[in-house]
């Protein structure tokens, strides 16, 4: 590809550049505006918005935040047509977000990122793209943590002589109709799959390295009636919002091993699968055998009843190799496949966005990271000034809505660059200790968690050092309680004077 | 397959126990927290307990700080009255001694815990009144003599009048029908219990929660039948160093909605001077 020129662009030397134009990059932009500031440029590699709701078009995609909540509050939605909208439904709320917020001006498609360089010289960042070259006073990386497909190494994989596809690269040309369909993982992702297509294929087969534990959905379709009290009276939907936001924070109280809220969780889980699978061997293969919130605790309500299927095999057991087209489990079964869906998540503790990040001296956010990822209120990194990290260590959630998170995060960015404006501050750059302070106070606060406790290995562990990096071990309210307002302390000596 | 290891709460909270006034006080201490932060210090409402009441905000506000929790006496004495509850307080606030405290009371815990602010500011740095109310009024009356007509005459009716009065009609709504039974059953009330209901009929320490001088959280819930917000609102005009928020809850918030009580009260006792006296904080909105 050629790298198009930016001299034409008015948005090619800016004061903020975001990049990524998911609900992070778009919340950050529709703030921005409202602030009046319009001196900003949303970098996207696709060529459209949207995230992950653009990515992952999987059949049965959809959240597992119930909607009223898994969206913006500053831009409620009175539409959502059930409590778990579908995927899709959550895609065109986001694009609708951008189009009232008029953010269509600054977006740039098919602009991935190939560097940002810290230039301590002009004091702003240079990001290069496919799209040419933007500068910044400030980067703002809104990048994700469920963005890049995590493929596992799986030997002999090439030669499958079938399909094999990512879950969230998923191809709508590829026909399952009558197909042997294998399923590898047992995530959030794959108990959407495996009901929503274990009927039209001839056969399906799962491969369960660890059995999840699943709650009942209680999904349902919102009426006419609820839509138009939602759309007449907004405090409904705040009523709603509340009450599913202190619901989530709630069930964080069996995260932090109190034993009678635990033990609650637990036999929620189990009394679901119970209700669902009478076969006592299955039962047994889809009992954890680790400690309750220590993974993502899915909700379904037709996974469960589709491993009862004649036509769906559960193998307890990994994907271990490929064996001339036929799939081998760990357990040693194989199995002749047409294709092979990789329902196996993301790269998440090792960001593939952190080696394309350069501070100061060049160093990057990876090596930077070498131990293991770490930022100052889950924001800011010393040695990468005027840096933002939106959704990035320390904000995943097991429990509650990312999109509280990411707002809170943004009201940070923005009391940072308030106070850099008011100080005359060219830098904000935190100091060293702090982060490391902040990182060891939540390392403490992860050990009283079913994360670090609860004996398993999960995707929110970084097994570089053991820590769970990427998760917030604590209520979603205290991340807005305690990061939410900007502070300028761990700041203030890192500064220079604009202009001294 | 093999069940998961045992898992525990990292910290097991100490009970302890005081006699104080010829009767003996259980207690419940967290342990050292992670910082400085005052410590709290919490007091059940009618007929409750530690495990009945703050089953949630007990383990889940220790950590970043100390959390102590105490579990009021029957002192035995046919009438029973304010003093010999604000005695025990007292008594176990004297004995522990922390270097700043921070008391919060629910329901009667409320009343019997401003009232010890009112005699004692050298023990309470800072006060928090969930549900609490300065002076019984008709409305309560009304519903004190409907219990006391129907406990022994309509046992289950009485139980199911209690629950109505103590959720909000949201909570109830959405509750599964099995849930709702097990509130229901739990709404019972021993000699003790019944000796605190009486007590509850002739509340008045309007003068006492005048004198409270601590940093004050007055918090209400908007949908309390039991203990309507105006009797918070009451509060927080005649204490003159209190802030007032409102949880969206009916009387048994500590139930209802524990997460939001544990934001309100951990964001209180981190800087009780955020918000100057006399300010109105609003809710968070997620």
């Amino acid at each position: 590809m050629i790298a198009a020129s930016t001299k034409t662009d008015p948005l090619a030397d800016v004061d903020i550049i975001i990049v990524g134009a998911g609900f992070s990059g778009i919340g950050m932009g529709v703030r921005l505006k409202e602030q009046r500031t319009d001196s900003f440029v949303i970098l996207e590699r696709a060529d459209s918005l949207g995230g992950s709701w653009r990515d992952n078009t999987y059949p049965g995609v959809a959240c597992d935040v119930p909607s009223p909540l898994y969206s913006f509050s500053f831009q409620t939605n009175p539409e959502w047509s059930r409590l778990f909208a579908p995927g899709q439904e959550i895609w065109q709320y986001l694009q609708k977000v951008a189009d009232d917020a008029t953010l269509g001006e600054h977006l740039r498609f098919g602009a991935e990122m190939s560097s940002a360089v810290w230039d301590g010289d002009s004091e702003r960042w240079v990001v290069t793209t496919t799209a040419g070259t933007f500068t910044g006073r400030y980067l703002i990386s809104a990048m994700g943590h469920l963005t890049d497909p995590k493929l596992p190494d799986i030997p002999g994989i090439g030669e499958f002589s079938g399909t094999v596809m990512h879950s969230a690269r998923w191809n709508p040309d590829v026909d399952l109709d009558g197909k042997r369909v294998g399923v590898v993982g047992t995530g959030a992702s794959a108990i959407q799959v495996v009901p929503s297509i274990a009927s039209k294929v001839e056969h399906l087969v799962l491969f369960q390295r660890t059995a999840p534990y699943i709650v009942a959905r209680q999904d349902f379709e919102f009426t006419e009636v609820q839509k138009k009290q939602f759309r007449r009276d907004p405090d409904a939907i705040s009523e709603l919002r509340q009450s599913i936001f202190w619901l989530g924070e709630y069930s964080f109280a069996a995260r932090r091993l109190v034993p009678a809220y635990l033990e609650e969780a637990r036999r929620e889980a189990l009394s679901h699968m119970q209700s669902q699978i009478e076969d006592p061997l299955l039962r047994d293969l889809l009992t954890p055998d680790y400690e309750i919130g220590c993974k993502r605790i899915l909700r379904s309500d037709d996974f469960y009843p589709t491993l009862t299927r004649d036509n769906v095999t559960l193998e307890p057991s990994a994907l271990a190799r490929v064996d001339s087209g036929r799939a081998v489990s760990s357990a040693g079964r194989g199995f002749d496949l047409d294709v092979l869906i990789l329902a196996t998540g993301f790269e998440t503790w090792d960001l593939p966005s952190s080696y394309l990040i350069h501070g100061r001296n060049g160093e990057t956010l990876a090596e930077h990271w070498s131990s293991g990822m770490q930022a100052y209120n889950s924001t800011t990194v010393h040695g990468f000034p005027n840096l933002f990290l939106l959704n990035g260590p320390a904000t995943s959630l097991g429990h509650n809505s990312l999109i509280f998170m990411i707002e809170a995060q943004i009201d940070y960015v923005l009391g940072a660059l308030r106070w850099a404006d008011a100080s005359r501050r060219a830098i904000v750059e935190v100091e060293e200790s702090a982060e490391g302070r902040y990182a060891d106070l939540l390392h403490a606060q992860a050990q009283e968690t079913a994360l670090l406790r609860g004996g398993c290995d999960s995707w929110y562990l970084d097994p570089r050092n053991g820590k769970a990096t990427l998760s917030w071990p604590n209520f979603a309210h205290s991340f807005r309680d305690q990061c939410a307002t900007f502070d300028p302390a761990p700041y203030a000596d890192q500064a220079v004077e604009l202009g001294a | 397959m093999a069940s998961p290891a045992p898992t525990t709460l990292v910290a097991e909270p100490i009970t302890r126990r005081l006699p104080v006034g010829g009767v003996e006080v259980t207690y419940h201490d967290s342990g050292a927290g992670r910082t400085d932060l005052p410590t709290i210090v919490l007091v059940h409402g009618t007929g409750g307990s530690t495990d009945t009441h703050y089953p949630f905000i007990f383990p889940m506000l220790a950590g970043p700080q100390r959390v102590l929790s105490i579990d009021l006496a029957d002192p035995g004495s046919p009438i029973l009255e304010l003093r010999q509850l604000e005695e025990q307080v007292i008594g176990v606030l004297e004995e522990v001694r922390a270097d700043s405290v921070t008391l919060v009371g629910y329901s009667l815990g409320a009343v019997v815990a401003t009232s010890v602010a009112g005699q004692r500011s050298d023990l309470v740095d800072n006060l928090i009144t969930i549900a609490g109310w300065a002076k019984t009024d008709g409305h309560q009356l009304l519903r004190n003599n409907i219990w006391r007509r129907t406990k022994n005459s309509a046992p289950v009716a009485c139980a199911e009048f209690s629950a109505f009065t103590a959720y909000s009609p949201g909570f109830l709504r959405q509750l599964p029908a099995e849930y709702q039974s097990f509130l229901v059953d739990a709404m019972k009330y021993d000699d003790f219990g019944c000796r605190q209901m009486d007590l509850n009929r002739k509340i008045d320490i309007t003068d006492l929660a005048g004198k409270v001088t601590a940093d004050t959280l007055v918090i209400a819930c908007r949908d309390d039948y039991m203990v309507p917000p105006h009797h918070s609102r009451e509060l927080f005009s005649i204490i003159d160093n209190a802030r007032y928020t409102e949880v969206r809850s009916g009387h048994g918030v500590v139930l209802e909605r524990p997460a939001e009580l544990v934001h309100v009260i951990s964001v209180f006792n981190a800087a009780p001077r955020a918000h100057p006296a006399g300010t109105m904080i609003a809710e968070l909105k997620p």
